[in-house]
C-alpha cells in the first residue's frame, strides 16, 4: 500500500464510523446492544493503558496480545513449515503429488471448526488446541498457493538453470522457489488472515487469556464496549501482521522484493 | 570463422525422435546426421513445425532422443550441461535477478573479486554498460537477448545453441544482434549451431546453412555460404543465395 492510498481506504472506516455515531447519538438502538463510539474508545483506552486492577478488564491488552500473538504464529510457523516444502514438492514431482493428494483433499474437506472437539480431547484446553487449529487451518492455503506456484515454473527456466551448471537441489533454491515467490507470498497471506480467525475460534473454548478470550468472556458480563475493542483489536493486529509478514519476505528475499 | 580443416566438434550419428501424442508415437527428426567443426557458424532453417527447436533441445540435453546420438568433443551427451548452452527465443532471464546477476548466475559460488570482473568484462562485451543494476522487465527485446548472451558466454560453452533469438526483435535491431554475435564469435573463434527460419539471416551470418525439411523430416540439403565478410546483403552472390534457400524451404 502506497502512503498516498491510505486517505482513500480510510474513506470507508470513516463512513461506518459516523454512521455508527449517528445511530448511537439519535437512539436508534439500545446502548447495551450497540455502545456509542465514545464509550467504545474508553473501554479500549482502560482495556490498553490503565494500570491492572481498576475495572475488570484494566491493562490486559498487552498479556493478551502476547498470548495471542504467540498462538498465532507458532500455529502459522507450522502450517509455513509444513506447507511450503510439501506443496512444491507435490506440485514438481508427479508421484508426491499423488501420494499426498488423496490425504490432503480429504483433510481439507473437513470444516476447520470440525477439529475443535477433537483437539480439546487430545490437547485439553490451553495453547496446544488453538495452535493445533491455528496450524490446521492455515496449512491449506499456504500448500495449494506453493503447489500452484512450483507447478506453473516455465520448464524453459529450470532449463536455463540445468545449462548454466546448477544441479537438481541446488536448483531448487536458485530457480524454483524465486520463481514460485509471489505464489508463495499470496498462500502466506492467506494463511496469516485464516490464522487469526481460527485463533479466536480456539479462544473462544475457555483459555484465561488471549483476545478471543477477552470476548468470550465480555458477552458473558454483558460488556458489549469490550468485545467491541477486542474485535477492532484483531482487526487491526490481524492488518498489522498481514504487512510485517510482506515486509519481512520482501527483507530476506530478493525475489519477494522484485516481482511484485 | 571457416575452420575448414579442425576436426568434428559436435556429431550428430542417426538421431531419430519421435513426441508420443494420444498414445501414438509422432516422428518429428527421422535419421539425422551431421557434423559441425570447431569454430564453425552453421544455421539450421527450416518451416515452422519442422522439428528445429527439437533437434536444438536435443543437443541442449533437455530431451532424449528416441533413437540415434549426439556427441561433443567424442563424449555422448546425456544431460544439460555448460558446455552446450542456449540462447532461447523467448525471454528466459531470471526475472527476479538484475543484469548483472542473471550474467553472473553461471559462475555460482566462485570467489568474490575474479567473479566481479569477468562480469563486468561480458556487460561491457554485449555493450550492456550501464545497465547492470537494471531488472530484466525494465529492458527492451534487444537488450535482453543481450544479457542472454552474456549470461552463457561467461560460461565459455564448446558450443553455443541459438534458437531463432533475433526472431522476435525489429529489422533493425536484428542487425545489430547479428553484427554483435558475429564480432563475438570471431574474436572467441565460437561454434555455433544457429536456427533460424529467416532465410537472409542465415546467409547474413552462417558458414554453412543446413534446411531441414518437414515432409521428410531430415537434412534435405546442405548450402555452404562461401561469401566474404562483412557480407554485402545487397551483394548479386547475396541474393542468389537467399534465392536458392528459398527455393529449398518452398520445395513439396
Ligand atoms: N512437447 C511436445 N509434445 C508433443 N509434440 C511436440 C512437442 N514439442 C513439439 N512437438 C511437435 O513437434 C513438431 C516440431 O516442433 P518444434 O518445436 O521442434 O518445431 P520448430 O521447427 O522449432 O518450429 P518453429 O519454427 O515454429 O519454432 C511440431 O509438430 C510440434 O507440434
Ligand atoms: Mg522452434
Amino acid at each position: 500500500m502506497h502512503a498516498k492510498d491510505i486517505p482513500l481506504s480510510l474513506l470507508i472506516p470513516l463512513i461506518a464510523l459516523a454512521a455508527w455515531q449517528a445511530t448511537s447519538a439519535f437512539g436508534m438502538v439500545p446502548t447495551y446492544l450497540l455502545p456509542p463510539p465514545a464509550a467504545v474508545w474508553e473501554a479500549g483506552l482502560r482495556y490498553i493503558f490503565a494500570a491492572a486492577g481498576q475495572g475488570p478488564y484494566a491493562g490486559r491488552f498487552w498479556s493478551d496480545l502476547a498470548a495471542s500473538l504467540t498462538r498465532v504464529l507458532l500455529g502459522f510457523s507450522l502450517a509455513a513449515a509444513l506447507g511450503v516444502p510439501l506443496g512444491v514438492v507435490s506440485g514438481r514431482m508427479a508421484l508426491a503429488h499423488r501420494l499426498t493428494a488423496g490425504a490432503i483433499g480429504g483433510l481439507r474437506a473437513v470444516p476447520g471448526i470440525c477439529w475443535l472437539p477433537l483437539a480439546m480431547i487430545w490437547f485439553g484446553i490451553g495453547v496446544k488446541t488453538t495452535v493445533f487449529l491455528v496450524a490446521m487451518a492455515a496449512f491449506f492455503p499456504i500448500y495449494q498457493n506453493a503447489l500452484t506456484g512450483a507447478r506453473l515454473v516455465a520448464p524453459i527456466y529450470c532449463q536455463a538453470g540445468a545449462m548454466l551448471g546448477v544441479g537438481r537441489l541446488r536448483g531448487v533454491f536458485a530457480v524454483l522457489l524465486p520463481m514460485a515467490m509471489p505464489n508463495i507470498i499470496a498462500g502466506l497471506r492467506l494463511g496469516m488472515g485464516v490464522s487469526w480467525a481460527y485463533l479466536v475460534l480456539g479462544e473462544l473454548t475457555g483459555v484465561p487469556d488471549g483476545l478471543g478470550a477477552v470476548i468470550m468472556d465480555a458477552r458473558m458480563l454483558g460488556q458489549t464496549d469490550v468485545i467491541l475493542v477486542g474485535v477492532l483489536l484483531i482487526a487491526l493486529i490481524g492488518r498489522l501482521c498481514d504487512l510485517a509478514l510482506v515486509a519481512l519476505m520482501r527483507l530476506c528475499f530478493k525475489s519477494a522484493r522484485r516481482q511484485s | 570463422m571457416t575452420v575448414n580443416n579442425s576436426p568434428a566438434l559436435l556429431e550428430i550419428v542417426n538421431l531419430s525422435h519421435s513426441y508420443s501424442r494420444n498414445g501414438g508415437a509422432e516422428p518429428v527428426l527421422r535419421r539425422i546426421s551431421l557434423s559441425i567443426r570447431a569454430g564453425e557458424l552453421v544455421c539450421l532453417i527450416g518451416r515452422s513445425g519442422c522439428g528445429k527447436s527439437t533437434l536444438l533441445k536435443i543437443v541442449a540435453g533437455f530431451l532424449a532422443p528416441t533413437q540415434g546420438q549426439c556427441l561433443l568433443a567424442g563424449k555422448r551427451i546425456v544431460k544439460p550441461g555448460p558446455d552446450r548452452c542456449v540462447v532461447f527465443q523467448e525471454d528466459a532471464l531470471f526475472p527476479w535477478l538484475t543484469v548483472r546477476e542473471n550474467i553472473a548466475f553461471g559462475l555460482g559460488g566462485s570467489s568474490g573479486t575474479q567473479r566481479r570482473l569477468e562480469t563486468e568484462r561480458l556487460i561491457d562485451l554485449v555493450g550492456l554498460e550501464g545497465y547492470g543494476d537494471y531488472l530484466p522487465r525494465t529492458l527492451s527485446g534487444g537488450m535482453k537477448q543481450r544479457v542472454a548472451l552474456a549470461r552463457v558466454l561467461i560460461r565459455s560453452p564448446q558450443i553455443l545453441l541459438m534458437d531463432e533469438p533475433f526472431g522476435a526483435l525489429d529489422a533493425q535491431t536484428r542487425e545489430e544482434m547479428q553484427e554483435l554475435l558475429l564480432r563475438l564469435a570471431q574474436k572467441r573463434n565460437q561454434t555455433i549451431l544457429f536456427v533460424t527460419h529467416d532465410v537472409q539471416e542465415a546467409v547474413t551470418i552462417a558458414d554453412r546453412a543446413l534446411v531441414l525439411d518437414r515432409d521428410s523430416e531430415q537434412i534435405g540439403a546442405t548450402v555452404p555460404i562461401a561469401l566474404p565478410r562483412p557480407r554485402n546483403r545487397s551483394s548479386h552472390d547475396f541474393q542468389d543465395l537467399c534465392a536458392r534457400l528459398h527455393a529449398l524451404l518452398r520445395q513439396p
